[in-house]
């Protein structure tokens, strides 16, 4: 049996035997077969001695027990790493950051202790994942939606701690911000509920969110300050319609106006779904193709086209341009979506479509209008996150397919945040681009467009291949950590990372000398004075690692 | 369009990219990776069949078509996807598991048992057999085995064993031991019986109950 490190044998085995007194004896794992099912599947140190893994892992089912299991662990200073369902694969898994904690494993506490349809909000601990929230609603014929990220199975309260995403209205898909109240379990054992829950008996715990002065949720984010194990979500009615439409732009400046027009359009709430880019030229292709671009094959593009774009400036090129107006094929796409009543829509995208006409050439397509709920049919189609359907579709691409033709085997997530411009858009492809060319990564596209799931600034999400090959590996980690200082360089930060890259991300957010991580740091020795609490996580490291490391 | 083989490994993609193009899951090893052995054992006896709630296949790939008809053959039900488990777990195996844990068995693209290998954990769960089928550059096809010692017979004797690989398989499945022996691990190539547009690479697995000493 591993013991964690700085722990002795005799303190740790006095640990787990609390610990089984606490939770049962069958809810403490300390087999290697058991713990080695903490491991990060996407690990990228698979195969090396660097591999971060668990020493043993506690499952309780109460609060009560979370408390107990703490208070142990405070006892005997035990790092212990909390995990809801530990699905976040791409950003670390279940496995913890500081190998050798206990993993607290808080599965079992999957009770959604309510489901509020008039005032469309729900109540739920980690343990409760997108998939069991969706099939109490479904199976109470509750008219409302959850907001999944993709894939569905992971959990509203990890997810939305990680700051994950989705894809209905920008109030929802922000997964952090559409959370309403928490309750959490601190290093010492106590409970805290935050916001209007701080009050006893209060009526509007998932009402509103504030409560009464500070408003300490965020801390509880992204950090080991606590151990959540209650969180409210507000929830979104579900719409009488649903409509797509697409615009298309013929001309390279054009994504600049696109993009204003779009932030214009979004920030008033004349499109309420996410915005999806595209490059038909380029070949950048629409999030909500993906269902059936699996298995369909692409279609073969002109030889002379590939050729153009391969001698353009990064898409960029007089040639590339007169091709396109030559053929009609549009340099970029932005696809709105609506979520709300039948007419509601259809005016909304008449008006996207009267302000887009101020960029000559503009073209649209309206796509699918649904009348909600969608029929069996309408959801074999659909890209499911975008009706509030977890889905585990996007695991089917790991097949070879005509368009997959070499599958991958893991990723890890290089997730950089840029301004929501067109000129952002142009800079990113152009520093990226050249950053993969001098630190060897091979790049598959010639441009990329980014993604829209937060309101108010672009995301990029690249992949960086996890592969079985240990140099193939050490190789992407180095790329990967150069293409984080490179982006922090020209002020684009990351919104979230694995576990291998936290201290890295947490290092570029050094403004007056790391101010900002020195404050997390003052917080984590005032609330966590043993550093009990996933260690490392976010790269927020307790006093006696710190000093360790120094 | 698409870098070879060799570069694959590390290219960078972004997300669109990702999901138009798809990435293959990395599955957890399962514990018979640990202190496994690469010996052949005769089986001394021959065991009770773990009784197989479904067996699943991917409807996409002929291999896999022609391994559920020597299920069915066999009359256990079957369930065809097209590499998205999602309905067969949402609607089926969720509410089956609740009731108690039950084994499945397929022959599909790495991602579906690797979804199917997460669950399944959460219902006590664990992957019995797992036997990957890698298309070599060479033309042949590598098989990787990963299960119970007592198998490995029946996987020894596929190999060259004359009826193509489906029908093998679904053989190994059908007769998967309830009671199950030290696992162990075995590698071997063979001449390519795939189909020629055939996927590079597919796994015949078993998930069941965990057997506790």
């Amino acid at each position: 049996m591993r013991v964690p490190p700085g722990v002795s044998s005799a303190d740790f085995s006095a640990a787990l035997l609390q610990f089984e007194q606490a939770v049962g004896k069958e809810w403490v794992f300390t087999s290697d077969e058991d713990v080695a099912l903490y491991r990060d599947a996407y690990s990228p140190f698979w195969g090396e001695k660097d591999e971060i893994v668990a020493s043993a892992a506690v499952a309780p089912d109460t609060v009560e027990q979370v408390q107990q299991v703490v208070r142990t662990a405070n006892r005997y200073k035990i790092p212990i790493y909390a995990i809801s369902t530990g699905k976040n694969l791409g950003y670390g898994g279940s496995a913890p950051v500081y190998s050798g904690s206990v993993v607290l494993d808080l599965k079992r506490m999957n009770r959604i202790l309510e489901v509020n349809e008039k005032n469309a909000y729900a109540l739920v601990e980690p343990g409760v994942s997108y998939f069991d929230l969706y099939r109490y609603i479904q199976e109470r014929g509750i008219k409302l939606w959850i907001d999944v990220p993709d894939p569905g199975w992971g959990s509203p309260v990890g997810n939305s701690l990680d700051r994950g995403g989705g894809y209905l209205m920008a109030n929802y898909r922000n997964h952090f911000d559409a959370h309403c109240g928490m309750e959490v379990v601190l290093a010492n054992g106590e409970i805290i509920r935050t916001g209007m829950g701080a009050m006893p008996g209060a009526k509007t715990w998932q009402e509103y969110k504030t409560g009464f002065g500070p408003w300490v949720d965020g801390i509880f984010s992204q950090s080991n300050f606590g151990v959540v194990t209650k969180m409210g979500f507000w929830l979104m009615p579900e719409p009488e319609a649903y409509l797509s439409g697409t615009v298309y732009l013929p001309r390279y400046e054009d994504l600049i106006p696109m993009v204003e027009i779009l932030n214009y359009l979004e920030n008033t709430r004349c499109t309420n779904g996410m915005p999806d880019l595209g490059s038909p030229l380029l070949g950048v292709g629409m999030i909500s193709d993906m269902t059936n671009g699996f298995e369909e094959k692409l279609p073969a593009r002109d030889p002379q086209l590939s050729a153009l774009i391969a001698k353009s400036d990064i898409g960029k090129s007089p040639e590339l341009q007169e091709y396109a107006l030559r053929k009609g094929i549009a340099y970029w796409s932005c696809q709105l979506s609506f979520y709300g009543s039948a007419k509601a829509n259809a005016a909304n995208w008449e008006y996207a479509q009267e302000k887009f006409s101020s960029i000559p050439g503009a073209k649209f397509e309206r796509n699918e209008m649904y009348k909600l709920p969608l029929t069996p049919e309408q959801r074999e189609k659909v890209h499911k996150p975008q009706f509030g359907i977890p889905s585990l579709a996007m695991f089917s691409i790991g097949a070879r397919t005509p368009n997959n033709p070499t599958p991958l085997n893991g990723h890890m997530w290089f997730s950089p945040i840029i301004p929501r411009t067109g000129e952002a858009i142009f800079e990113a492809n152009r520093v990226f681009q050249e950053a993969a060319k001098e630190y060897g990564i091979p790049v598959l596209s010639s441009f990329s467009m980014p993604s829209c799931y937060w309101e108010r600034a672009f995301i990029y999400i690249f992949a960086f291949p996890v592969t079985h090959d240990i140099e193939t590996n050490q190789k992407n980690r180095a790329a990967f950590k150069k293409m984080v200082r490179t982006a922090a360089e020209h002020g684009w930060g990351e919104y979230r990372t694995a576990p291998a890259f936290q201290e890295t991300i947490m290092n570029t957010y050094g403004y007056n000398d790391h101010s900002l991580l020195r404050f997390h740091e003052t917080l984590k020795d005032a609330v966590d004075p043993n550093g009990i609490l996933s260690a490392g996580r976010y790269g927020i490291w307790p006093k006696h690692l710190r000093e360790a490391k120094a | 369009m698409y870098p070879s083989h060799t570069q694959r490994g590390c290219e960078m993609t972004n997300r669109r990219e990702f999901l138009h193009l798809g990435v293959a899951a990395l599955s957890l090893p399962i514990a018979a990776r640990a202190g496994v052995s690469s010996e052949l054992f005769p089986a001394d006896a021959q065991p009770h069949a773990e009784p197989l709630y479904k067996v699943c296949f991917d409807l996409r790939f002929q291999e896999c078509a022609a391994f559920a008809d020597e299920i069915k053959r066999r009359s256990i039900p079957t369930h065809g996807t097209r590499g998205d488990i999602t309905e067969l777990w949402f609607r089926d195996l969720y509410y089956r598991w609740k009731k108690a844990p039950v084994a499945i068995a397929g022959m599909t693209a790495p991602g579906a048992i690797f979804c199917l290998e997460m669950l399944a954990r959460e219902a006590g769960m664990r992957v019995a057999l797992r036997v990957d089928h890698r298309r070599l550059s060479d033309g042949r096809t590598e098989h990787e085995f990963a299960g119970p010692e007592e198998v490995f017979t029946r996987a020894a004797d596929a190999e060259g064993g004359g009826t193509g690989l489906p029908e093998r398989m679904a053989k190994i499945v059908a007769q998967f031991p309830a009671e199950r022996g030290r696992a162990a691990k075995l590698r071997f190539s063979e001449a390519d019986l795939a189909s020629s547009n055939g996927p590079d690479h597919l796994v015949t697995w078993v998930i069941a109950p965990v057997q506790r000493a």
